[in-house]
């Protein structure tokens, strides 16, 4: 392994002489974090992933229910007679991401508002995604009101009396919505976005620049001159692979501090998770990048595969939108990429400090994507070393 | 100072051939490119493997330095076996490959430094051989020169260095001096004899008919088979008299009709000479009356006839020929 120093050092030779490639790497990341920080749109959001505990049982908590349940917003998940353990469990749940908001219709709804009578139905929401939570508190918001006016209008038939403004803002609404932002209070966009642009950043740098060298070893006839000498092909491709990891690092670090520098990103997350999350996605992508580059024949096809990866990467990974936003038919192919494991886990890190053992699937799921590309690309070198 | 660029520290495999290959073949698809190859070039000597473009000779040579795997057949190449003992015949053998090869936006050093790192010679070991080589093959003036702004004659020897930093028993050169003057060539030739001289095996691919005269022995391959081999003056020798030589004023007509002649293989144009090549010895003498006759037919008298002394080149045509008609 002490050869593969000297690939390293002639790969950073490489990287010197060619300038365009070098600005492409330390500036691009730099215009694309401004661009994309910017530029983000509000998509419509379906199906949010939301638990509603159901403490009352009575008929306005049936009209919640029935709300949340013929409502395109939610994908509800309902618990009758929830007990206070479950309203815990919720919040933890929040927490790993399982639910994205739950709503407590609390004990004794129906009768207090029926009596006209002042009762809170909280809903708490989980702000990192400012996608969902103003949709979540929208519809909860419209139910509200819908439910006041009905009850309003019973209790004025039922009395047919007039009533004072104090008494009468009661009457008219004694439902109060209460609710509560986790993660993000503000609801600051970029606060949700930039974990994903970094994403997006890291995943375009990383498969583009990786996908070319092979392949442009294998343009130059160089390959053949390689493939003599005692480098083994796991050689090979470390050597390759290590210039390339170290300047993908170093660009994390440049966009994680402009992220907090222009848009008060406070990228704070436990360190060993966060970096074990870039660590992991950054290999696997220069992985998808070296094998990408060996089944090429020169560089601008390795460049055309190389884009084709990744522009479905960039769409379905939900780097800038919430997955949830996606159709449910083209979902699964989101989690072909290892952007979408790394968007979803860097999220929970940087937003709600999640722990190692939080986001191990999304870890679990790039570590996979390194070993099988890295074991491919070995195979793929040593079956075909000079691949013509 | 040859001596000691060209000493090698330790030589085992002692008294084997330098390649040795038994019934080795490589299809690609439907094409055979090398078909039932079996070839043994001794050690010390300069092999030339000679044939036209496409009869096998870069496939033979991907197959001999392990960067491809024969269908069929086996190989030993400085005593090992090209399937099993893949490492040791690339720490053992040097490969210059067809086409330029070596990093464009590199200097000269670099690339060689390179290529020494790979092989573990590194440090003062590798500024040593760096000197060595360089000065050796008179290319220290371009040691920071960009290997790609190179005119063709620099850029052989330079890549003739990166073949040569680990020391090779054995060097294989696919088309060493294509696209390079004659004085270049001549150089590189001197260049290679210097090695061999030294002790080191050079198996030459060449298109250049004048370079193979200068080989100890060498092989003529043509679709894929090998046809010939042997010492050029031995090669030659077959020839002797299946070749004779006539001078015309009018060659292109004269060539036509000759070429028509039952017996005659090839007829080559020479300025005003035609060479005349026979399937089977003839006595000049004999036939001299025939071409005589054929050529004033056709309106192009010949001048004279007379016998030839063959060369590689006919050789070569002979053998195409002979080819293209059997198959």
């Amino acid at each position: 392994m002490r050869n593969v120093y000297h690939l390293a050092l002639k790969e950073f030779l490489h990287l010197w002489r060619d300038r365009r490639t070098l600005v492409f790497l330390l500036l691009t990341p730099s215009i694309l974090t401004v661009l994309f920080g910017y530029a983000i749109g509000n998509p419509k959001v379906t199906a949010i992933r939301t638990r509603v505990l159901d403490r009352d049982g009575g008929r306005i908590a049936n009209e919640y229910v029935e709300a949340i349940s013929s409502s395109l917003t939610f994908k509800p998940e309902i618990v009758e007679d929830a007990t206070e353990a479950e309203v815990a469990r919720a919040e933890e749940d929040l927490r790993t991401d399982r639910i994205a908001a739950y709503v407590v219709l609390p004990e004794g709804l129906t009768r207090d508002a029926d009596a006209g009578r002042s009762v809170r139905v909280r809903v708490i929401v989980d702000g990192s995604d400012t996608f969902a939570a103003p949709a979540v508190l929208r519809e909860l918001g419209s139910t509200t009101v819908q439910q006041n006016a009905f009850l309003a209008a019973n209790l004025r038939v039922r009395d047919g009396r007039a009533v004072t403004t104090e008494e009468g803002l009661h009457q008219v609404a004694p439902i109060e919505l209460g609710h509560e932002l986790r993660f993000n209070p503000e609801l600051k966009s970029q606060n949700f976005v930039m974990p994903g642009v970094i994403g997006l950043i890291l995943q375009l740098l990383t498969v583009i620049v990786m996908s070319t060298s092979i392949a442009r070893e294998r343009e130059r006839g160089t390959m053949d001159q390689l493939a003599v000498t005692p480098l083994t092909p796991a050689e090979i491709f470390v050597g390759k692979l290590l210039p390339y990891f170290l300047i993908s690092l170093l660009v994390t670090i440049n966009v994680m501090l402009l992220a907090r520098w222009l848009f008060g990103v406070s990228l704070q997350g436990h360190y060993p998770v966060v970096a074990a999350l870039v660590v992991s996605f950054i290999l696997g992508s220069l992985g998808v990048g070296q094998m990408i580059s060996i089944v090429s024949r020169n560089q601008s096809q390795a460049v055309q595969l190389a884009v084709t990866f990744i522009l479905p990467a960039f769409v379905l990974s939900g780097a800038f939108v919430p997955i949830e936003t996606q159709p449910e038919s083209v979902r699964p192919v989101a989690y072909l990429f290892p952007l979408t494991y790394f968007c979803r886990g860097f999220r929970a890190a940087l937003l709600r400090q999640a722990t190692m053992f939080d986001v191990r699937g999304d870890l679990l799921a790039m570590l996979l994507f390194v070993v099988a590309t890295f074991g491919a690309s070995v195979l793929m070198l040593r079956a075909r070393p000079d691949a013509r | 100072m040859v001596g000691a660029l060209l000493s090698r520290p330790e030589d085992s495999g002692e008294g084997d051939p330098a390649v040795q290959t038994r019934s080795l073949s490589r299809r690609f698809a439907a094409i055979d490119a090398v078909s039932d190859l079996t070839l043994r070039v001794e050690r010390g000597q300069i092999f030339g493997f000679l044939g036209p473009n496409g009869a096998g000779k870069t496939t033979t040579i991907k197959m001999l330095c392990g960067l491809l795997e024969p269908t069929s057949g086996s190989a030993r190449v400085a005593g090992c076996d090209i399937r099993t003992e893949r490492d040791r015949i690339k720490r053992a053998t040097g490969y210059m490959a067809q086409t330029f090869s070596l990093y464009p936006d590199l200097t000269s050093e670099e690339n060689f430094r390179f290529f020494g790192g790979v092989y573990g010679i590194q440090g003062k070991e590798a500024d040593h051989r760096l000197d060595e080589v360089f000065t050796q093959l008179g290319i220290d003036e371009i040691r920071r020169a960009e290997a790609g702004t190179l005119s063709g004659g620099w850029k052989q020897r330079l890549a003739l260095a990166c073949a040569l930093v680990h020391s090779p028993r054995l060097l294989f050169l696919d088309e060493p001096t294509a696209g390079v003057d004659p004085s270049q060539r001549q150089r590189m030739w001197d260049f290679l004899y210097e090695l061999c001289e030294g002790g080191t095996s050079l198996f030459v691919t060449t298109h250049y008919l004048d370079e193979a005269e200068r080989c100890h022995s060498v092989g003529f391959m043509l679709g894929g088979r090998l046809i010939a081999e042997g010492a050029p003056a031995a090669l030659r020798e077959r020839l002797r008299h299946r070749l004779v030589g006539a001078e015309v004023q009018r060659v292109v007509e004269a060539t036509r009709a000759l070429r028509g002649l039952p017996g005659v293989a090839d007829v080559t144009i020479h300025g005003f000479e035609l060479r005349v090549l026979f399937d089977e010895p003839v006595d000049w003498e004999a036939v001299a009356g025939r071409l005589h006759e054929v050529a004033e037919g056709a309106g192009a008298p010949l001048r004279r006839v007379y016998p030839l002394d063959p060369t590689l080149e006919d050789l070569f045509i002979g053998y195409a020929r002979g080819h293209a008609t059997a198959t």
